[in-house]
């Protein structure tokens, strides 16, 4: 008979404590522990933030809204929740069985028989069918998941589901936008970050499988947190002991095949996610924030840290908190099925510099920064042609990732020091501008003199005043 | 004062019959006559004999072939480039062409420089020109560094 791998008594989150150790705890450990857990160990950064995102549903569910400032200051200098604070995890333990007969966690038995697919469809880093692009060689319905791997590829679901064929598509926030979360020192302060109050909050899809937010209303937390995009069960392991093709553990239960099918378009305007930043655009309206596609041909910046960052000052995100805090910002690419890359990064945010950067204007600089490096291939471009070049697109392309990775590693600096934060950044294009202008104008001639000292001084100019509108957040 | 000056002002002690014979042999190499010869290595291996930073066989006889075409005074610091790019011309069309004259000066090889030069010293017209640092640039001219100085010298991009 199956095991029915109770998730919250089975070890399967794999966790970093405070001394250093990897380990794996069950739902109620990463609970009553997380005070001693430096953080989600996952090596994919969309394991990170789904169970990061599925622990603090976990904490609205068991709690309901956070208890006041003095209760919240109690929790965090004590370490630890209460010991008796997720006695619902036990009342409704039946909710989170992952195998077995009757309800599963993020299942659906309806499902069965419908549309059998590779359980490797679950990890969208595990190739499966015809993909060539993957790390890893997989063979579908031979090579299997373990439990944990697939009770993480359920987590993902409501996160980064993609549209595609035959009818699937992209969970309730549609297109996988960005996600952030505010993180702490440990899992307990993480959540007690971003536990905040909120209303409705709803049921979680785990206690209420069937239930539908309205296309007339707001979406409730809960709901939309665990709002499942995929219609799921999971095939009883057939597979021999072998090692999971997903985190490489051998183990001797592997899943080899699920059912797979469409839960029907989940995509609402009225839910609005706590962990992702909105912007206003002009003819679509407010759209969450979303990663480039980087396969088009032409020049896109992988990560929009300015946008997103404009977006994050301007949004509930940055709002609630007394003091600087961090953020865990993951992207996911993609282009309508196909999955491109994920990226994941933390930064640090000043508070409440936040503010000031906000009266002062200094946040509209990111839009500027923003405009101006979209603009360099254009000022880049000779005074006689009449077209941009392609070579002087290519010259962007060289350097521009680069000084917009090592400029958004001080954002802090952008928004408490913008007097000489932003020259400084400024300074990164002069540093590199000339290589770029002795490879475009190569030569000694007056002809390629004047045209480097062209290109040298082509800046991006942050004294102008922004062009856009104040977005952000409705 | 250094070789390069011992040799410019050997140049200029030179009599009109001796820049005439010079001024014949323009685009001829060292050996093709006798006396070009004769009269060459009277004035310039006296110099080489006494050191060996006195400019090389080559460069001498390119700078005695362009004084004799053009006896510009001696002005220090007038080089060829900065009275080049001083120039006021008419137009921009004209501007346009003399500076991709010039550019085409700076891409010819040493070999092959000569009349190219003589352009410049004609268009020069009666001012002045550093013949010291032209021969000691001459000297060097394989370096890109050289002809980089001389861009920058012509657009007014350096002191």
């Amino acid at each position: 008979m199956q095991n029915s791998f109770n998730l919250v008594v089975e070890r399967w989150i794999p966790v970093l404590r405070d001394s250093g150790v990897n380990d794996r705890v069950n739902i109620r450990e990463a609970m009553t522990e997380a005070g001693h857990i430096r953080q989600i160990a996952a090596s994919n950064p969309m394991d990170r933030v789904a169970l990061l995102r599925f622990l603090l549903a976990i904490l609205y569910w068991c709690r309901g809204n956070p208890p006041s400032d003095n209760v919240m200051n109690r929790i965090l200098t004590a370490g630890t929740f209460p010991s008796n604070w997720f006695e619902k995890l036990e009342r409704q333990k039946n909710c989170f069985n992952l195998m077995g007969d009757g309800k599963r966690f993020y299942q659906d038995q309806d499902s069965v028989n419908r549309r059998e697919r590779p359980v490797t469809d679950l990890l969208q880093e595990i190739p499966t069918g015809n993909n060539f692009w993957h790390f890893r060689h997989s063979t579908d319905r031979k090579n299997g998941l373990c439990l944990a791997c697939c009770a993480l590829g359920l987590l993902r679901l409501p996160l980064f589901s993609v549209s595609g064929l035959p009818d699937l598509k992209s969970g309730i926030n549609g297109t996988p936008p960005i996600y952030v979360m505010p993180v702490g020192p440990s899992l307990l302060h993480t959540l007690c970050l971003n536990w905040t109050k909120s209303s409705p909050l709803g049921t979680p899809t785990w206690e209420k499988p069937d239930a539908h937010p309205r296309n007339d209303q707001s979406v409730p937390l809960l709901l939309g947190l665990t709002m499942l995009s995929r219609r799921v069960w999971l095939h009883d392991s057939v597979a021999p002991e072998g090692a999971c093709i997903g985190c490489g553990r051998l183990e001797t239960e592997l899943v080899a095949a699920c059912e797979f099918q469409s839960a029907g378009n989940q995509a609402n305007n009225f839910w609005i996610d706590p962990h992702v930043v909105y912007v206003d655009k002009p003819k679509a309206g407010r759209k969450a924030l979303t990663t480039p596609d980087l396969t088009k041909r032409f020049f896109q910046m992988d990560k929009p840290w300015a946008p997103l960052f404009k977006g994050i000052c301007e949004s509930p995100i940055s709002q609630p908190y007394q003091t600087a805090f961090r953020l865990l910002i993951v992207g996911f690419a993609t282009e309508k099925a196909k999955n491109i890359d994920v990226w994941e990064r933390t930064c640090i945010m000043p508070h409440p510099g936040l503010a000031d950067a906000q009266a002062d204007g200094s946040v509209e600089k990111f839009s500027i920064w923003q405009d101006e490096g979209n603009k360099l291939f254009v000022r880049l471009k000779p005074k006689d042609s009449k077209k941009v070049r392609e070579l002087d697109a290519v010259a962007v392309t060289a350097i521009r990732p680069h000084i917009e990775s090592r400029v958004s590693a001080e954002v802090s600096d952008l928004l408490t020091q913008p007097n000489s934060a932003w020259p400084k950044a400024v300074d990164k294009y002069r540093q590199m501008l000339p290589t770029i202008a002795k490879s475009l104008a190569p030569g000694f001639t007056t002809r390629a003199v004047q045209r480097q000292n062209q290109i040298s001084i082509a800046l991006p100019d942050m004294t102008r005043k922004s062009k856009s509108k104040k977005g952000g957040n409705p | 004062m250094t070789p390069t000056e011992q040799f410019i002002q050997a140049l200029q002690s030179l009599k009109p019959g001796d820049l005439s014979q010079l001024r014949g042999h323009a685009g001829r190499p060292l050996d093709q006559s006798v006396p070009g010869f004769d009269l060459f290595a009277g004035v310039w291996w006296p110099l080489r004999e006494k050191s060996q930073r006195a400019p090389r066989r080559e460069v001498a006889w390119l700078v005695a072939k362009l004084y004799a075409f053009r006896p510009l005074p001696y002005a220090p610091g007038a080089t060829l480039a900065r009275q080049l790019g001083r120039l006021l011309l008419a137009d921009d069309r004209a501007r346009t062409r003399h500076q991709q004259r010039f550019d085409e000066l700076l891409l010819l090889p040493l070999a092959q420089i000569e009349f190219a030069l003589q352009w410049a010293l004609t268009v020069i017209g009666g001012r002045g020109l550093d013949w010291v640092q032209l021969t000691d640039k001459l000297s060097v001219w394989e370096r890109e560094k050289t002809r980089l100085k001389w861009s920058n010298e012509f657009l007014g991009l350096t002191h």
